[in-house]
């Protein structure tokens, strides 16, 4: 374990202790939510502020119970999109005003009737998500089909993507609109020039 | 392999660990009596798999400090999808990136370490445990895996593997310190989250090579399951958490319903592990807030205002803390893998459900779904196929009295069990949908003649769970009851309440609708398997059983859904020596 991850934890595990960094525990204000609602955080403590720990049930109960702030909570999320063209793909930018979430479940991206699940995070970001989408499936979306950000549910069933052959690139697993979770974030509707951004 | 360099990170013995008196009931969670060492290893070269490269190959490694009572088995623990790097942001404040390698001064968040709780645990009982970093995956797979990265997980898995049999025969990097002491035809796998995924292709993986290494036991811990893929021949265990709001289906439990009946020569058992407090992440201690600043309440994502009135943290009254958490997940994940990799019988009564959480689960609300391997059973009704409705599979007839619904959902029949909230099963298992408004419906199977005796088993058993979603008969938090009865040749009778043996017939907690994110999600049904001792039919004569009844005479009205119902006994029979011996089935 190196040192800074050493320090980093111990600092976390020893009772009352004190953190270095702001901690934002009850609601990371690294996460974002597909929905209309964003996440908010009720306590985030100041540096140096103590946060509750698992030794100290009755502390941890508290911060178990916090509850977190509607108003906060009712925060919206602020997304912008662009498109870069590249030789064989087409990436769409989604730059959203918190960090993105992180879970087991993929974000999709879904263009009318279809859905797109390659993606990757900007470099250094995390609230800057970029699909990858195949430059010809890419021709096909019809001018004014609705765009939306949403995670794969996890109910879904897949068959895997195709291998690399050539020089055609792996595909990911295929996705249907219908196997992304109802609670999508809308993003505007497809133009010929790339994406138009709802108010 | 050997003309890479190998670097060994640390070596931290964490204490001597003394042998408790044995007590009544041995808990699976208490510390056993190895003392405990760790240390790291990791290869200069990455790994690279399908389209992704750059894998880090590092991991984390429990040990038994005296290894010369070795060798002993292999525990490999993968953990799943998650940021990968942190550090302090322009200004300076804590922050996460999913870049791999890290960038700038940011660090690797060391998710492979957030199981030492659990590995410690496993490795004072006598296994090597060995947790893989998967961060080179974690950062690419969204982008470039054709399989969300089982496949590569499998590989890299595999990978570790060939490592750990240089370890043990030529020593590689560790020099002679695990050479004869790692027992290699004894693996346990534990993946969490894509890593659940993860272990059932890498069982696949291991098995389309020949099997070099001895698969034992898996467990995959509130796993995803894109791809529904399923393993026999294999003990699994499948850990599931009721408040999983990431995997918020539970879709791991099409590992148990897809694999009950694949194989009729399947040596080895099922479980599930149902935990009604627990959560998505904090299995993993740098998944948890109060341990790690990228943790996080994966419950959010269903709840944004954490008022779900069970799993919901702002009022909810049914979360464990994390601690809490991570106490029932190694009592039970320990009680699997001792079981399985070290025989440890003690603890069937755990894990089959009939036996209540040990003190070390920390909570009383764990459920259990078991099916036995294919020899300790006999199969009365597996509720799976159309003509189940008429005819049992030891052929004899199904019947029912004065019930108001009686049809299959599920799996084939396009119906979900549980209308609204989260049927976790739908579409793996089909059930039957049992439904009364009075008093004394039933439900039968009978035995044919021939087919009448039952003495060489032990046990009952079925699954079976409230159906929540009619909320016509099944008033809100109320559980149901009915009665088991068996009756034989000569007429004698004796029933038993369900509730004597089991609580699986809960209402599942919190309610649907409360918020548009919620819809579809909460309650959610999970099949639980009660086991009734076929001692406790007193006077029924077990060698001549005509039927196996259903009563619902313990409430007024309900619905319940019932599938696999069969005998069962986990005793060696003298045919399934035969079949051991004769090398048909592999002993468990």
């Amino acid at each position: 374990m190196n040192h800074f991850i050493a320090k980093r934890l111990s600092s976390a595990r020893r009772a009352g202790g004190r953190t270095g960094l702001a901690m934002r525990l009850a609601c990371p204000a690294f996460m974002a939510c597909w929905t209309l609602l964003a996440l908010g955080c009720a306590t985030e403590p100041e540096a140096g502020e103590t946060t509750a720990r698992h030794s100290d049930p009755d502390l941890h109960a508290r911060a178990l119970r916090t509850p977190v702030s509607k108003a906060i909570a009712q925060r919206r999320i602020e997304m912008s999109t662009s498109i870069e063209r590249k030789v064989n793909t087409v990436e769409v930018r989604v730059e959203a005003s918190e960090p993105f979430l992180i879970g087991a479940m993929p974000p999709v991206l879904v263009i009318g009737d279809k859905a797109f699940g390659r993606s990757r995070f900007a470099e250094g970001r995390v609230d800057v998500l970029i699909f990858l989408i195949d430059a010809a499936e890419y021709a096909t979306l019809p001018a004014g089909a609705e765009a939306r950000v949403g995670y794969l549910s996890s109910s879904a069933r897949l068959e895997p993507g195709k291998p690399a052959s050539g020089s055609a690139p792996a595909t990911g697993p295929r996705i249907l609109p219908s196997q992304v979770e109802p609670n999508r974030h809308r993003l505007g509707v497809l133009q010929a020039g790339g994406m138009k951004v709802l108010p | 392999v050997t003309a890479r360099a190998w670097l060994i990170r640390s070596l931290l013995v964490v204490g001597v660990l003394i042998a408790r008196p044995a007590p009544a009931q041995e808990d699976p969670g208490a510390t056993g009596p190895y003392a405990v060492s760790v240390t790291e290893y990791s290869e200069d070269d990455p790994f690279s798999s399908g389209q992704i490269t750059n894998i880090e190959v590092l991991a984390q490694v429990h040990y038994p400090t005296n290894l010369g009572n070795g060798p002993y088995p292999l525990v490999v623990l993968v953990h799943g999808h998650f940021t990968t790097c942190y550090g302090e942001d322009a200004n300076g404040q804590f922050a996460v990136s999913s870049d791999w390698p890290c960038l700038n001064d940011f660090q690797p968040i060391p998710s492979y370490q957030g199981y030492e709780y659990l590995a410690s645990l496993l490795a004072s009982h006598g296994m090597i445990v060995t947790s893989i970093s998967a961060n080179g995956i974690n950062a690419k797979e969204n982008a470039v895996s054709t399989t969300m990265g089982s496949a590569e997980r499998a590989e890299l898995i595999q990978h570790h593997l060939d490592m750990w049999y240089t370890f043990s025969t030529t020593g590689g990097s560790f020099g002679t310190q695990f050479v004869g002491k790692v027992d290699l035809s004894r693996v346990g796998m534990m993946g969490h989250s894509r890593g659940g995924e993860g272990i059932i292709w890498h069982y696949e993986l291991n098995a389309s090579q020949g099997s070099p290494y001895g698969s034992k036991a898996l467990l995959p811990l509130a796993p995803v399951n894109a791809f529904r893929h399923h393993v026999n021949d294999v003990p699994v265990g499948v850990l599931l958490a009721y408040c999983d709001g990431d995997v918020h289906d539970l879709a791991g439990v099409a590992y148990f319903d897809d694999a009950r009946y694949d194989s009729e020569t399947d040596a080895t058992p099922k479980y599930t592990f149902l935990g009604l407090g627990a959560n998505h992440n904090y299995f993993n201690t740098f998944w948890t807030p109060e341990l790690f600043e990228a943790g996080f309440d994966d419950w959010i994502f269903r709840d944004i205002l954490q008022d779900d009135p069970w799993c919901g943290t702002a009022s909810g009254i049914g979360r464990l803390t994390s601690a809490q958490q991570r106490g029932f997940g190694a009592a039970y994940m320990a009680a699997f893998f001792r079981r399985h990799l070290l025989g440890a019988k003690q603890f069937d009564g755990i894990l089959r459900g009939q036996s209540p959480p040990p003190p070390s689960a920390q909570t009383s609300l764990v459920y259990s779904g078991y099916h036995p391997a294919a020899f300790d059973r006999k199969d009365l009704n597996r509720l799976w196929i159309s003509s189940d409705l008429t005819e049992n599979w030891l052929e004899g007839d199904v019947n029912q009295l004065g019930l108001a619904t009686y049809q299959q959902c599920g799996d084939w029949t396009g119906l979900q069990c549980a209308s609204t909230g989260t049927d976790a099963h739908f579409p793996s298992l089909s059930a039957l949908e049992l439904g009364w408004e009075s008093l004394g419906a039933s439900y039968s199977n009978e035995l044919p003649k021939y087919k009448r005796d039952v003495s060489n088993f032990s046990t009952l058993q079925f699954r079976a769970a409230l159906d929540y979603s009619d909320d016509d008969r099944n008033p809100a938090d109320q559980p149901q009851d009915l009665r088991v009865q068996l009756v034989d040749g000569a007429g004698h009778t004796f029933a038993v309440k369900v509730s004597t043996y089991s609580g699986l017939l809960y209402y599942p907690p919190a309610v649907t609708n409360i918020n548009q994110i919620l819809q579809r999600l909460r309650p959610a049904s999970v099949m639980n398997t009660v086991r009734i001792p076929l001692t406790a039919f007193a006077g029924v004569d077990k060698t001549n059983l005509t039927a196996v009844n259903l009563l619902f005479d313990q409430k007024a009205k309900g619905t319940v859904l019932v599938s696999d119902i069969a005998f069962a006994d986990e005793g060696t029979t003298a045919a399934e020596k035969w079949l051991v011996s004769s090398g048909v089935v592999v002993a468990d």
